[in-house]
């Protein structure tokens, strides 16, 4: 059966109705296409639009990120997830290496390291891929912080750098790429070798400075020991030839005066060596006196503190300066001990009576929790004791302190001077007792 | 076959809107046309919905392949508008109403 050919209505109205559904359709007002399994939704113009908007977003997004990665002053790389195929790097990181981007872009995980010319913070020894910042963090998720590594650039320097990656993650975790920065360290590198080198000068220096000052120190200590040592020998010495020689001959010079004398009938001429007699008796008592200062006989023979009593009764008598002395539990000690101690209320009553200008003074020894104390104090004028201590005033008669330091110190103690101008000094000394050598008054 | 009733009294607008649930252009398609025949004051009218996603074989049954259609059942000639129905002189063209002024 043969088709019937449609009317020219018929076909002015199909016509008509294909040009109304074309309309629509390209009005984008249709909502669904019916078909032989279902409705079809359609949203074409939606669809268009959303497209439309995407293209504007992602546009948008790409020119951010281009003028990002031109402008921004760090390094930074972008690579794709799972490959790890760097897909940008900043032109700061190009121009930084001095490597274009067909080298350092467009690579696979393979390549970095070869391409990107890496090394570990040693700037020597070739990591793996695996190892890499980037590569982690796109493989493993990991956010990897401040981690150094040393990348070579053109013209063979190499740049230490700092890293900092992290994945680029959607919102239900997958990973799609990842980001790493990373700044170049030369500088801080190059202050801190700097700096390092600087301490260690310095350090060398501070030694040096040290064993310098501890060799002045040692010398200074040797010296004041042996100028103790030696004054001690002197004085012993001249004592001793003054009592020994001197003090023969006087003997002998009396007992010839003696002679003569007796020989001689009485007239001018005996009474003259009656005058010599006399003075011959009077040098003979100076110079035991003398002697007797310079090795003072009765610290061995009457102990410390009658020795120190006679001193003080001495000097109080030839100087006219009231000397009150106090001493409670001291009996013999280890001889240069009293030594010492006699030896240190010698020099400072002398200095008391040669500079102060005081009338009083006051000693005292004691024994306190097993220690010997001592304090000489006087009422006199003081005098600036910084200069003396810090050793500057050595000329000008600080060497007595040194000394009697020096004696504290060899009898293993301590000395301490405690004087302003104006105000009086007082002398202080503490001497430990070691068993073998307390023999106390009880 | 069609379920919907033939009979056509002279005079009155018969309507049948074929749409998508509620779509957005199905769901004005009924707005317009609901608000052209509320322009129809003097005329008796009928409107028929059929969902297409309720019942698509009729749509296919009757050669409606998009939707939102209308298909003016009366007055004949029977006739076939696609989308919104938002130019509602070319309803007054069709129906032979002149303009709607």
């Amino acid at each position: 059966m043969g088709e019937t050919k449609p009317s020219y209505r018929e076909l002015e109205a199909r016509l008509l109705h294909a040009e109304r559904t074309l309309r629509a359709i390209g009005a984008g007002e249709i909502d669904s296409v019916i078909g032989e399994k279902g409705v079809y939704y359609l949203r074409l113009r939606e669809l268009e639009n959303e497209l439309d908007l995407n293209r504007i977003k992602i546009e948008e997004m790409d020119l951010t990120l281009n003028t990002l990665m031109e402008c921004v002053p760090e390094g930074v790389t972008i690579a794709s997830a799972p490959d790890v195929n760097i897909l940008r790097v900043s032109d700061y990181g190009k121009n930084l290496l001095g490597k274009p981007g067909e080298i350092l872009e467009n690579i696979p995980a393979e390549q970095h390291v070869a391409n990107w010319d890496i090394y570990k913070a040693d700037g020597k020894t070739r990591p793996v891929n695996e190892d890499l910042p980037l590569t982690r963090a796109v493989r493993h998720g990991e956010t990897v912080k401040d981690e150094e590594w040393v990348l070579g650039a053109s013209g063979g320097v190499r740049i230490p750098i700092i890293c900092n990656a992290a994945p680029i993650k959607k919102a239900e975790g997958k990973i799609i790429g990842g980001i790493m920065a990373w700044r170049d360290i030369s500088r801080r590198k190059k202050a801190e070798e700097e700096l390092k080198s600087l301490n260690l000068s310095l350090e060398e220096k501070v030694r040096e400075r040290t064993a310098e000052l501890r060799d002045q120190f040692e010398q200074r200590k040797y010296l004041a020991r042996n100028l103790v040592r030696l004054l001690e020998r002197e004085r012993s010495e001249i004592a001793m030839n003054l009592h020994d020689h001197a003090g023969q001959v006087l003997t002998a010079l009396r007992m010839d005066i003696d002679f003569v004398q007796e020989e001689l009938p009485p007239g001018p001429a005996t009474e003259k060596l009656e005058s010599c007699r006399k003075m011959t008796g009077e040098l003979m008592d100076f110079i035991r006196n003398i002697s007797h200062t310079l090795r003072p006989p009765s610290l061995e023979k009457l102990g410390l503190t009658t020795a120190i009593r006679a001193l003080i009764e001495d000097i109080k008598i030839k100087s006219g300066i009231s000397i009150r002395f106090f001493t409670r539990g001291i009996s013999r000690l280890h001889p240069e001990k009293e030594l010492a101690i006699y030896r240190v209320i010698q020099e400072s009553i002398n200095n008391i009576i040669k500079h102060s200008g005081a009338d009083e003074a006051f000693v005292n020894l004691v024994l306190r929790e097993g220690n010997v104390i001592l304090t000489i104090e006087d009422n006199g004028s003081g005098f600036d004791y910084e200069p003396v201590k810090e050793g500057a005033d050595s000329q000008k008669g600080s060497l007595g302190l040194i000394i009697m330091k020096e004696r504290i110190v060899q009898a293993g103690g301590e000395l301490w001077i405690e004087t302003e101008k104006g105000k009086g000094t007082l002398i202080a000394a503490e001497i430990p007792l070691t068993e073998e050598h307390m023999e106390t008054e009880e | 076959m069609n379920k919907i009733s033939q009979e056509k009294p002279s005079g009155k607008k018969v309507f049948r809107l074929y749409v998508t649930g509620n779509e957005p252009h199905s769901v004005r398609a009924e707005e317009n046309l609901r608000k052209f025949c509320a322009s129809l004051t003097k005329e008796f009218h009928e409107i028929e919905i059929v969902d297409v996603l309720k019942s698509y074989k009729l749509a296919i049954e009757n050669k409606i392949l998009l939707t939102p259609a209308l298909v003016i059942l009366s007055p004949e000639p029977e006739a076939t508008l696609y989308g919104d129905l938002r130019d509602k002189d070319e309803l007054f063209r069709i129906l032979g109403l002149g303009e709607d002024k």
